[in-house]
C-alpha cells in the first residue's frame, strides 16, 4: 500500500510551478549558460526575458550563418558580419544585401554585445538585439525576407525543429528566431588581446605601445572607455559641420532622427576600439580607410558645430593635437587590442 | 489520513491558483459569491466620422478636407474595468488590433495581409460585478514596444503594424490611417508610434454594467476619425510619423481625449 501512494505533493509542486507562467516561451533542457565576464569589464545588464542557454546560443549561431534567413536564400547575417573581420564587413558601404544596392551606413562590428545596453544601430534606433534583427531581415536592401515564409522554411527542416525544441521547448516561431540570434550575439566576448593580458597578468607592453597607451588615456578614453573601449553612448565627433541632408528618412542627421532632440544632431554611437585593426574602414559611413586617416582627422579636420562633443573642443581648438610620432604610438597601442582568438 | 492529504492538496491548489489571479485585490462579497461566475463582455469599437458610420473608400469632409481612406488600424491594449468599489480588473494579455482595411502589401510587397474588418473584441473571465468605467491604452507599452520578441495577446510582427523599416526604429506602429486627400489627390499616411505616443483612455459608462454569469454583455464605444484628426491639416502633413513629431503628438493626444465615446446602453 505504501508503495502505491501517489506523491500528491508533486502535483502541488507542479501546479505551483506552472500556474503562474506568463510568457509562453519555455526554456529548454539546459538553462545553464554562464557568460564570461572578464575581470576588468563592467557587470553586464541582465536579460530576464531572454536568458542565455547553451542550446539557445547554438541555435542562434546556426541561424546567424544560414542563408535561408534572406528572401533569396543567398545572404546570412554572417555575410556582412564576418567572424574573420570581428563581425564586420570590410567595405565602406556594403553591397552584399539582396538588392546589391549600397547600404546607407557602414556595417558595425559585433563585439561584446552583451554589454551593449544603450541602443543598437549607429543611432540607437533599436532598443535590444531581439527587436533589432527584424530590420536587416525585413529591409529590401539587406535580407528582404518574408517573415511568414521564413518560419515555413525553418519548420520544414527537422534539425531546426529539434533545435527550437531544445532551446525554447516549443514550436518554431519568429520571436524565438530573434531570441536565439540575440543569445548567440551576446555570447560573443572578446577579451583576449595583448592589452587584456597586460591588464590581467602584467604582460609588458613595448615602449611605443606604452607611449600610445598613455596618449590614449589622455585623449581617447573619455568616450572609448576601457575595458569595453566604448561608453555605449552617442557623440558628435566633428565629422561634419552642417546637417542639411534630410534624405532617406533623415539618416544623415545621426541620433536626432531617433530622439528628435536638436542636441543629438550628428551624434553616433561610439564604436568599440577592440579589434579595430581588422575592422577598417572607419566611422558610421566608413569614410576613413585606415587608422592613420582617422588620427589625421582628429588632429586636423574636426568640424565645429553646436553639437560637437566638448571633449573635442578644448584649448581653443577643435580636435586633438597629435604629432606624427603620437599617431604612430597610438596605432601601436591600438594593435594591442586585437584579439587573435576572436578574429578567425 | 488519505482524505486529510487530499484536502490539503485541494487547499494548496486553490491557494496556488488564487495567487496567480491578477485580480488579487478584488474582494468577493458573499452576495457575489452566490450570484455568480465570471462573465463575458463584447466590446465594440465602432469607427465613425462625426455622426456618420465609417466606411472605406468613402469621401468624408473632415476639417474642410475631403478625405477618403483605405486603411484604419490601431492597437488597443491593457484593458481595465473598474467596478463600483473602485476595484480594477485587468484583462490579461490584452493586446488587440482593431482594423478596417483593404488588403495590405507587407514588407514592400513581400506578402499580402488580407482585407479585414474587426471592431469587436470578446473579453472573458471578468469577475462578476457591477462596472462603472473602462480604461485602455492606444498603442503598446514600452516594455513590449521596445522588445518585438516578447509575445502577448495579438502582438505580431507579421501584420504590417511594426516599424521594422519605418525609420529603422524597430517597434510597433500604434495607429495607422491611410488613404487620399481627394481635394489635392495626395496620398495620406497618418501614423503614431514610439513610446512617446502611448496614451491611456479612461471612459465612464453612462450606467453601471452588470457582468457575470452566462449572459454576455455588450458595450459599444465609437472611435471618431474626425476626432483623431482634430487640428491636423493634411495638406501640411500628408505623412505623419516619427519625422513629424508635432503632428504625431497631436494625433496621439486626440486618441486620448477626442476620439472615443461610450454609446449609452439604451441606444445600442
Amino acid at each position: 500500500m505504501k508503495n502505491k501512494r501517489f506523491p500528491y505533493y508533486l502535483l502541488y509542486i507542479f501546479l505551483a510551478c506552472t500556474g503562474c507562467t506568463t510568457d509562453d516561451d519555455g526554456i529548454g533542457e539546459d538553462p545553464e549558460y554562464t557568460l564570461r565576464i572578464p575581470s576588468h569589464f563592467p557587470v553586464p545588464p541582465e536579460y530576464p526575458d531572454n536568458p542565455m542557454t547553451t542550446a539557445g546560443i547554438e541555435l542562434g549561431e546556426k541561424l546567424f550563418f544560414d542563408t535561408r534567413l534572406s528572401g533569396t536564400n543567398t545572404v546570412s547575417c554572417g555575410t556582412c558580419h564576418q567572424p574573420r573581420l570581428a563581425f564586420s564587413e570590410g567595405s565602406r558601404l556594403s553591397v552584399k544585401g539582396v538588392s546589391g544596392k549600397p547600404l546607407l551606413r557602414h556595417v558595425p562590428t559585433l563585439i561584446n554585445m552583451a554589454w551593449a545596453d544603450n541602443g543598437l544601430f549607429w543611432d540607437g534606433g533599436s532598443t535590444n538585439l531581439e527587436s533589432q534583427a527584424f530590420a536587416p531581415l525585413a529591409h529590401e536592401d539587406e535580407m528582404f525576407q518574408n517573415l511568414d515564409e521564413l518560419i515555413t522554411e525553418l519548420r520544414e527542416d527537422p534539425e531546426y525543429v529539434s533545435y527550437f525544441r531544445r532551446a525554447f521547448d516549443s514550436d518554431i516561431r519568429i520571436n524565438q528566431v530573434m531570441k536565439a540570434l540575440a543569445q548567440y550575439q551576446r555570447s560573443l566576448v572578446s577579451a583576449d588581446s595583448k592589452y587584456d593580458s597586460h591588464i590581467e597578468n602584467g604582460t609588458p607592453l613595448t615602449a611605443i605601445e606604452k607611449q600610445g597607451h598613455q596618449l590614449f588615456k589622455n585623449h581617447c578614453a573619455t568616450c572609448h572607455t576601457p575595458g569595453l573601449f566604448t561608453d555605449n553612448d552617442y557623440h558628435n565627433n566633428g565629422l561634419d559641420a552642417t546637417f542639411g541632408d534630410t534624405s532617406h528618412d533623415e539618416i544623415y542627421l545621426g541620433r536626432y532622427r531617433v530622439t528628435r532632440n536638436r542636441e543629438d544632431l550628428g551624434k553616433y554611437k561610439t564604436p568599440t576600439l577592440r579589434n579595430i585593426t581588422v575592422t577598417a574602414p572607419y566611422m558610421h559611413d566608413g569614410r576613413f580607410a585606415d587608422l592613420r586617416s582617422v588620427l589625421d582627422f582628429y588632429d586636423r579636420d574636426v568640424q565645429d558645430s553646436e553639437t560637437l562633443d566638448p571633449a573635442l573642443k578644448q584649448n581653443n581648438r577643435s580636435g586633438i593635437a597629435l604629432s606624427e610620432e603620437d599617431k604612430s604610438a597610438l596605432i601601436a597601442f591600438l594593435h594591442t587590442l586585437t584579439d587573435k582568438t576572436y578574429v578567425r | 489520513m488519505k482524505n486529510y492529504k487530499l484536502a490539503l492538496i485541494y487547499v494548496l491548489t486553490v491557494l496556488t491558483l488564487a495567487a496567480c489571479n491578477s485580480d488579487d485585490d478584488h474582494t468577493i462579497t458573499g452576495e457575489e459569491l452566490t450570484a455568480t461566475l465570471p462573465g463575458t463582455l463584447n466590446l465594440t469599437l465602432d469607427a465613425v466620422v462625426g455622426q456618420e458610420d465609417f466606411e472605406l473608400h468613402t469621401t468624408y469632409d473632415i476639417e474642410g478636407q475631403q478625405l477618403n481612406f483605405n486603411q484604419f488600424r490601431y492597437w488597443i491594449s491593457h484593458v481595465i474595468l473598474t467596478d463600483t468599489d473602485g476595484e480594477e480588473f485587468s484583462i490579461e494579455d490584452s493586446y488587440y488590433l482593431m482594423e478596417e482595411t483593404e488588403a495590405i502589401s507587407i514588407q514592400d510587397g513581400a506578402y499580402e495581409y488580407p482585407a479585414n474588418k474587426r471592431e469587436t473584441i470578446t473579453l472573458t473571465g471578468i469577475p462578476a460585478g457591477s462596472y462603472t468605467s473602462i480604461k485602455f491604452a492606444v498603442g503598446i507599452d514600452p516594455a513590449y514596444n521596445d522588445n518585438l520578441s516578447l509575445q502577448a495577446g495579438e502582438l505580431s510582427q507579421l501584420n504590417g503594424m511594426t516599424n521594422i523599416s519605418w525609420m529603422w526604429h524597430t517597434s510597433y506602429i500604434f495607429a495607422s490611417l491611410k488613404g487620399t486627400d481627394t481635394g489635392n489627390d495626395t496620398q495620406l499616411q497618418l501614423e503614431t508610434g514610439l513610446n512617446s505616443s502611448y496614451r491611456t483612455v479612461v471612459l465612464t459608462l453612462d450606467k453601471d454594467l452588470e457582468i457575470g454569469g452566462d449572459t454576455d454583455r455588450n458595450l459599444t464605444i465609437t472611435t471618431d476619425i474626425a476626432g483623431i484628426l482634430n487640428g491636423i491639416k493634411v495638406t501640411e502633413t500628408p505623412v505623419i510619423g516619427a519625422s513629424t513629431p508635432e503632428a504625431m503628438t497631436t494625433m496621439a493626444d486626440n486618441f486620448e481625449s477626442n476620439t472615443f465615446t461610450v454609446v449609452p446602453a439604451d441606444e445600442e
